[in-house]
């Protein structure tokens, strides 16, 4: 903890409202503090053309209230136990209308005007009340998203543990309470331990989510939903909980500062990561790649083709062709002998199970272990997008040994495309190398 | 006296009247200061840009941004909103009408998509009439702005918080504080286009 519970209480003691009223304002301060709801006076709350999106405190001081550093500017902490200490030679505010004056009007600790950076916001009495208040909690073990508690983080699981998908549900699950039972098994993260919430999304994922949502959940870890469902993710980023390593496979990624990330790279990535390797494959016949529908010449020498091409091949001279996971199926049906394949995959070789391993398992294990080290590295304090922040701190963790994760802050997806070169099925073939 | 010459003439008082601000800054004036990179971007229309073309004979405001910048770029965005207002009530003709140049320093996360998303949330007009392009680009072509201009960190978030003042037909440039308010900012233009 940064400050002393001293000042924490003395903090507290110097701000003039009843045990009530903070109890009943508190959670709008934080509302208002995090961005999650709107200034009452919407844009005019703010001295400048600022966006509502952009007015809220916690984007420069940061959603612990600790401050950060952009751009040779530092934005100084905002919690009541620092903005009541001195800073430097400057003194600590002494009471609630010093800060509220700051906040208002833009005062100093020493009665100079702050920066220009820092917008005068106006704010209605029971603004000023809830944003006071919650000074004095923010950033401290007891400000607590939903889904935490003292001695709980909940997790959320969307899973089709019904219907045709079942066994790839139930296997994801099976890995997940698995690492879920580990790490609690060795005392939890900062002494919390981890609780797994589980809803059926085979029939109607909608209904899930909120049943899900009225469960009280932290955030939703793996997942597996139609890439479709937008309406799924919309609902759980309105109600501020993160979607961590989904097991969806998209055509593009998740857009930058979106809720939601990914486990497995999106179809876009695969491609790219697949054409240079067809265009590599050493054949004399054709080159082709089976991702899409048939779009003719994509790249030099490499055709794109589609389901027909594939399942009326025989008696062409045998190529090279490219596809990926959910093109298998199609690919053996057509027999294709004496063709080389090139296999994209939406993440690296090495997550392949060895032996009789569950590949489906072992994708819950990796996303929960990517939550647990997201947990870890965001500290005892939580707050709604602790998990987001983290993920690029996490870049090359591996959760499973040999398949490091590349978020950042600008790629919302843990891993990259890999590709696996199969030589001809059948024996006897007799292609060539160029 | 044309509508044109008086307009001018009412920007050249702008830079009179704010003398203090602006005659602090003469003693930052840089010699020939950053040499604008021949190189191609693309603006928020997705049009190509040759950055060396784009503002030779007029002066100019050079800033850097990026769309998922949360700190000082809003801020900042907000500051040159409010000093776009200014140049517009001034109604000044070309080539005498300052522009506004807002470069990414994310290549890879600020497409004309993202950008024209981002100025719609604060409600600003961006083009050539409303004298205010934002433009982004390949790493390599951006890579060279940077450098140019002291912005070179190789981190987005570690960007210089300073506006770039000039008219590169003069070889002048000063800098000022991203902090700095609308007039400060329009004393600084107009003491370079009255030069």
């Amino acid at each position: 903890m940064r400050f002393s519970g001293l000042i924490i209480a003395a903090a507290v003691a110097i701000l003039p409202f009843s045990a009530g009223a903070q109890a009943d304002a508190a959670p709008s301060g934080r509302d208002l503090f995090q961005g999650f709801r709107p200034f009452s006076a919407g844009q005019q709350a703010i001295d400048r053309n600022l966006p509502a999106g952009f007015a809220a405190c916690a984007n420069c001081h940061g959603a612990d209230g600790a401050g950060k550093q952009e751009g040779g500017i530092r934005i100084p902490p905002v919690d009541m136990g620092s903005l009541t200490s001195a800073r430097g030679a400057l003194p600590g505010f002494a009471a609630s209308t010093t800060i509220l004056a700051a906040i208002e009007q833009g005062i100093g600790r020493d009665g100079r005007a702050l920066r220009p950076m820092m917008p005068r916001y106006k704010l209605t009495e029971d603004e000023a009340h809830a944003l006071l208040f919650y000074l004095s909690l923010v950033g401290t073990r007891e400000d607590r998203p939903h889904g935490v508690s003292v001695d709980e983080v909940r997790l959320g699981a969307l899973l089709p543990v019904t219907g045709p998908l079942a066994d790839e549900g139930k296997a994801v699950l099976a890995g997940m309470r698995e690492t879920v039972d580990a790490v609690n098994g060795s005392g939890g993260i900062y002494g919390r331990r981890l609780v797994l919430i589980v809803e059926d999304v085979a029939s109607d994922p909608l209904p899930a989510v909120e049943r899900l949502l009225q469960r009280d959940v932290f955030v939703v870890v793996g997942g597996l939903w139609r890439a479709s469902e937008a309406e799924l993710e919309r609902r759980l980023a309105v109600a501020h909980v993160p979607v961590i390593a989904s097991l969806v496979v998209r055509d593009s990624p998740p857009a930058k500062a979106s809720w939601v990330t990914d486990l497995m790279a999106p179809r876009s990535e695969q491609r790219k990561r697949l054409l240079p390797a067809l265009a590599a494959c050493r054949t004399n016949g054709p080159r082709w790649l089976f991702l899409n529908e048939g779009e003719g010449e994509v790249a030099a020498g490499i055709e794109a083709v589609d389901g027909v091409a594939v399942s009326s091949a025989r008696g062409i001279k045998a190529g090279c062709i490219g596809y990926d996971l959910g093109r298998l199926k199609a690919v053996e049906q057509a027999g294709l002998e004496g063709w080389r394949r090139e296999v994209v995959l939406p993440f690296p070789n090495a997550v392949l199970p060895r032996d009789d391993g569950n590949m489906w398992k072992g994708l819950g294990q990796a996303a929960l272990r990517i939550a647990v080290e997201a947990l870890s590295a965001s500290g005892a304090a939580l707050h709604e997008t602790s998990l987001l922040e983290a993920l690029p701190k996490l870049k090359g963790f591996e959760p499973i040994a040999g398949a490091p994760v590349r978020f950042s802050r600008n790629r919302m997806v843990a891993w990259e495309p890999d590709v696996l070169s199969l030589e001809p099925p059948a024996p006897g073939n007799d292609e060539r190398g160029p | 006296m044309t509508i044109g010459a008086a307009r001018v003439l009412s920007f050249a008082l702008v830079f009179a009247l704010a003398g203090g601000p602006a005659s602090k800054a003469q003693e930052r004036w840089l010699r020939p200061g950053p040499v604008a990179p021949r190189v191609e971007l693309v603006d928020q229309d997705n049009q190509r840009r040759r950055f060396d073309e784009l503002f030779r004979d007029r002066p100019v405001l050079v800033s850097f941004f990026f769309t998922g910048c949360r700190t000082v770029c809003p801020t900042q965005t907000a500051q040159l909103s409010m000093l776009q207002a200014r140049i517009d009530d001034l109604g000044l003709p070309l080539p005498a009408r300052p522009l506004l140049i807002s470069v990414s320093l994310d290549p890879y996360g600020d497409t004309p998509q993202s950008i024209r998303d981002y100025a719609g949330r604060f409600g600003i007009g961006l083009g050539d009439d409303r004298g205010w392009l934002m433009l982004t680009g390949s790493f390599e072509d951006l890579s060279q702005i940077w450098r140019s201009f002291d912005q070179d960190s190789g981190d987005p978030t570690d960007h210089s918080a300073l506006f770039w003042v000039g008219q590169p037909a003069n070889k002048r440039w000063t800098r000022a504080d991203v902090t700095s308010d609308p007039s400060t900012l329009l004393a600084l233009l107009a003491e370079e286009a009255a030069r």
